[in-house]
């Protein structure tokens, strides 16, 4: 962002602090693309990640002059994170998705490849590679993946991480390499060669 | 010595502190198999940060701005109000000037024919055949002759104070009135019209022009009032537009 643009979204995200709806709408708009595709990657896309979004926005709204912190996207990405796991954890609640499994605890183990084949470490922007990614990605068990999706798409670092998603570093550091570990033993299992062991 | 495991993603996060850091560098510059384990998270990471992102089917941002339920009626009235203005400014400018300057065979512009009203004094469509007192007496002093005038130029039109309402006057006088040998004809109240008056004896070709002439069959004190009008209710519509849209 540049500075102009920095100074801009300041000065708006002030007035929007005081009551101005017409800033809040211009803040709300800058973030709203890629607020959906976050909730989409958790819930999967459709009505049900949009009104998360919407709700997220309407609740940020209704809570913005109790907003202190300096990251007004963080704030939204933790409103709708939130959001987005509670929602999938009241479908459970009615059955509708089955339990995930917990996260384990220990050492995740480094799946070794079947047979040689492409280098793991050299692909990118592939796109059979990134199909593999979408899938794995949605079966991390929730939590794992929303933090994976803060870190690794967001950009967000590990002390963000921990606020938004309201826990310890320690929990935060976990579920990225766990999360990181089980797309790459999904790769490995697709034929893309990992060497370690 | 323990493989670093759980601490790469960090190390590649730049997540550890200055003492975790510096000795998972010191690791990894002997252990062949922890660079290669990084290399893969690595990879995995960006991966991951290319995986694309789904777009909305509407926009999601709540309308918090309301518009008053007053506005767009408004907006609507006032469109259509103008358009009426601007009809009515059309054909109260189009009367006055004889529809196209020829006036003899106007039949809205009964004024404009000074010719036909010469020979036909009587003639009860001849409402505004007539020297109106006001018109008179501005005007039964130049140029009993016949004249001709064209557009702007008439030195005896232009000497005519500005009389809106000689025409109501005009058409309100009886048309007995029509033998005294006034000339009626006034200027326009911005000083464009240009009529040619005649004496009722001698008869007389008049042609005229202008936007303003105020002829008997004009409509209201001057067609620009009506562009006025409808330039006032265009404002309304586009002020009632813009705070529509701006929610």
């Amino acid at each position: 962002m540049s500075r102009a643009a920095a100074e801009g979204a300041s000065a708006l995200l002030d007035r929007a602090r005081r009551g101005d709806p017409r800033a809040f709408e211009s803040l709300a708009g800058e973030h709203e693309r890629a607020l959906y595709a976050h909730v989409a990657r958790i819930l999967g896309p459709g009505a049900d990640a949009e009104d998360v979004v919407q709700d997220a926005f309407v609740s940020a709204w209704r809570s913005i002059a109790a907003f202190e912190g300096t990251s007004f996207r963080a704030w939204l990405f933790r409103i709708a994170t939130n959001r987005a796991i509670d929602l999938i954890r009241a479908r459970r609640r009615r059955g509708e998705l089955p339990l995930e499994p917990a996260d384990e605890e220990g050492e995740p183990t480094w799946a070794e490849p079947a047979a040689a084949g492409p280098d793991l470490a050299t692909l990118a922007g592939d796109r059979e590679a990134i199909a593999v990614v979408e899938i794995a990605l949605a079966t991390l068990p929730t939590e794992q993946r929303a933090v994976l999706l803060l870190r690794d798409v967001e950009g967000f670092d590990y002390e963000e991480i921990a606020r938004i998603t309201a826990t310890q570093i320690g929990t935060v550091k976990s579920r990225i390499h766990r999360g990181r570990l089980a797309v790459r033993n999904a790769l490995v299992a697709r034929g893309w060669t990992g060497s370690a062991g | 010595m323990d493989h670093l495991g759980p601490t790469l993603s960090a190390y590649l996060d730049r997540a550890l502190e200055p003492a975790e850091r510096a000795a998972a560098e010191s690791h990894l510059a002997g252990c062949e198999r922890c660079r290669r384990q990084l290399a893969e998270l690595r990879a995995t990471a960006r991966l991951l940060a290319t995986v694309p992102a789904a777009r909305p089917s509407r926009s999601l941002v709540p309308r918090l701005v309301v518009v008053p339920a007053w506005v767009r009626p408004v907006r609507s009235l006032a469109a259509v109000t103008s358009g009426l203005f601007v009809l009515v400014f059309i054909a109260s400018a189009a009367l006055a000037t004889g529809l196209g300057g020829g006036g003899r065979e106007s039949l809205l512009g009964p004024l404009s024919g000074a010719g036909t009203r010469a020979a036909q004094p009587a003639a009860p469509k001849e409402l505004a055949a007539t020297g109106a007192p006001s018109n008179v007496r501005g005007l039964a002093s130049p140029a009993p002759a016949p004249a001709a005038s064209f557009g702007f130029a008439a030195p005896q039109v232009t000497a005519v104070s500005p009389q809106p309402n000689a025409l109501q006057d005009a058409t309100r006088t009886s048309s007995g009135a029509s033998g005294q040998g006034g000339a009626a004809a006034s200027s326009a109240p911005a000083g464009q019209g240009a009529t040619a008056g005649a004496p009722t004896p001698v008869p007389s070709v008049a042609v005229s022009f202008g936007l303003a002439e105020p002829t008997g069959a004009q409509l209201g004190p001057t067609p620009l009032l009506w562009l006025a009008l409808a330039l006032a209710s265009a404002l309304v519509a586009f002020v009632a537009h813009r705070r529509a849209n701006a929610a």
